[in-house]
């Protein structure tokens, strides 16, 4: 997934639950088959992997030295 | 159309959070009837109140609440989790409440039965639970302190805390001081401490926006815990060393500061507009704690100190009190609307839900903050100041505990009044 260019980025790293949920499902629905999003958090959003596992979305996570959780996820 | 995962029920951890506050009312009913119990923490009735707030208030929470974030934090969680809290309620309830009688009373069967009944209660949690998060993927601090604290943290607190009920069931001869010591130390430092800096670590950053614990210094500090708690545990258990004794525990109160300030900083640079209750309950509690610790600390440096029956007494309120029950009841104001929210969001898909603000409105958690720091304003009054009686201090708990169960209930009927129309309420 590393070679995967993201089309779009949500930055929820100061966005108020649910805020980063509700921007990353609203991209989502908006990305065409084998496009990638990026989603920037300082947590790792299990619910939110759990949802992508059941719709058939690939993602990785990525902790960077400044705390942020890089998450790639792939239609 | 996104499907939305499974996660436990809204009321698998929803029932320790209902059932913590009627302990904390309990605990402000002691603090009414038995007026002399300020005097000093040995007093049969302040073991009673301290296990009434550790086990009945604090544990109720955290397990309650281990129930809900570790599937959302570490993506782990028990296989049947309403199966897992029907059984696992009545035990760590019963159990609070038969060691509580055993140390108010001094009645060493309901002592052995409360022992008894916890020690089970936590093993079935950590047999449920302990495996998967064992083998999930130490990814963040968060994961390596919710292990720490699962896996290191709450069995040896538990473990000493077993042993010494033992010991005073059977009549054995151990040195009951420096086990209670070892124990109050594991149970607030290891356990609680590791616990909470993972669940800070957490909802920090989320609920009052602010930057995230530096990486690198949160994992030093883990380990630092861990390793200053055990080496405390062969000081004072095998070793004796005076200067070991001394250098672990003014190591931990260092470690417990420098969390403090560190929390302090991160919600100094929030980008949340307005300041909220839990926010609030953060500042206060950290300033609690951070007075308690240093009191601790002081005591270690000037023996004389630690030798007056208020300085322990005052030091644990501020530590437990004002802290570290500060801290939980202001996440809770949090942690419920947002999983009310997030149940409602998984139950009716596509159609709008209230918003977390209106299932626990802010001025309802403004009201119960309000009469928490009264009472404990009162309560450190009512144990440093012979002439201040305990019964207001005890009043006001009850009074604030109840309001927090209220509001609790509050939220619930919100939650099942959404559920029921599939609208916003």
């Amino acid at each position: 997934m590393s070679d995967v260019v993201p089309v779009l980025t949500v930055d929820g790293r100061y966005l108020e639950p649910p805020e980063p949920f509700i921007q990353t499902m609203a991209a989502l629905e908006t990305l065409r088959p084998g496009e990638a999003m990026r989603l920037l958090l300082f947590r790792e959003p299990h619910p939110l992997f759990n949802v992508l596992r059941q719709n058939g979305y690939r993602y990785t996570s990525t902790l960077g030295e400044d705390g942020t959780f890089e998450i790639l996820i792939r239609a | 159309m996104i499907d939305f995962a499974q996660s436990p029920s809204f009321f698998v951890p929803l029932r320790f959070f209902l059932v913590a506050p009627v302990f904390g009312m309990v605990a402000g009913g002691l603090m009414v009837l038995e007026p002399e119990l300020f005097v000093s923490r040995w007093m049969p009735a302040m073991l009673a109140l301290t296990h009434l707030l550790t086990l009945g208030v604090m544990l109720h929470l955290m397990l309650g609440a281990l129930l809900q974030v570790l599937p959302v934090v570490a993506g782990v969680g028990p296989a049947q989790p309403d199966r897992l809290a029907r059984w696992l309620l009545p035990l760590l309830s019963g159990g609070t409440l038969a060691l509580v009688v055993g140390l108010g009373r001094q009645h060493p069967v309901w002592l052995g039965v409360g022992a008894g009944l916890l020690g089970l209660s936590l093993l079935g949690f950590l047999g449920a639970l302990g495996g998967a998060l064992l083998r999930a993927a130490t990814t963040s601090p968060t994961l390596a302190g919710l292990k720490g604290a699962l896996w290191i943290g709450l069995p040896v607190t538990g473990g000493l805390g077993g042993f010494l009920a033992l010991g005073l069931v059977l009549g054995l001869a151990v040195d009951h001081a420096r086990l209670t010591d070892l124990h109050a130390a594991w149970g607030l430092g290891v356990w609680g401490g590791l616990l909470l800096a993972a669940v800070a670590a957490v909802v920090v950053p989320m609920f009052q926006l602010t930057p995230p614990y530096p990486v690198r210094a949160s994992v030093g500090w883990l380990r630092g815990v861990v390793l200053l708690g055990s080496l405390w545990g062969l000081a004072l258990l095998f070793l004796s060393w005076t200067w070991l004794d001394a250098f672990c525990a003014l190591g931990m109160v260092a470690l417990g500061l420098a969390f403090v300030v560190q929390t302090l900083r991160l919600l100094r640079q929030r980008r949340r507009a307005r300041p909220d209750t839990t926010l609030r309950y953060w500042q206060c509690g950290l300033a609690s704690a951070g007075a308690g610790l240093l009191m601790f600390g002081l005591s270690r440096l000037w023996p004389a100190l630690g030798d007056l029956p208020v300085w322990p007494v005052l030091a644990g309120i501020l530590l437990i009190g004002g802290g570290f029950l500060s801290i939980m009841t202001g996440m809770l104001y949090k942690i419920v609307p947002f999983l009310a929210w997030m149940h409602l969001q998984q139950a009716r898909p596509g159609t709008p839900v209230p918003p977390m603000t209106r299932l626990l409105p802010e001025s309802e958690a403004q009201r119960q903050f309000g009469c928490q720091m009264l009472a404990l304003l009162a309560t450190l009054a009512a144990a440093g100041v012979p002439t201040v009686p305990g019964w207001p201090a005890g009043g006001l708990f009850v009074l604030a505990q109840g309001l927090l169960l209220w509001q609790l209930l509050q939220a619930v009927r919100r939650y099942r009044r959404a559920l029921a129309d599939g609208v916003g309420a």
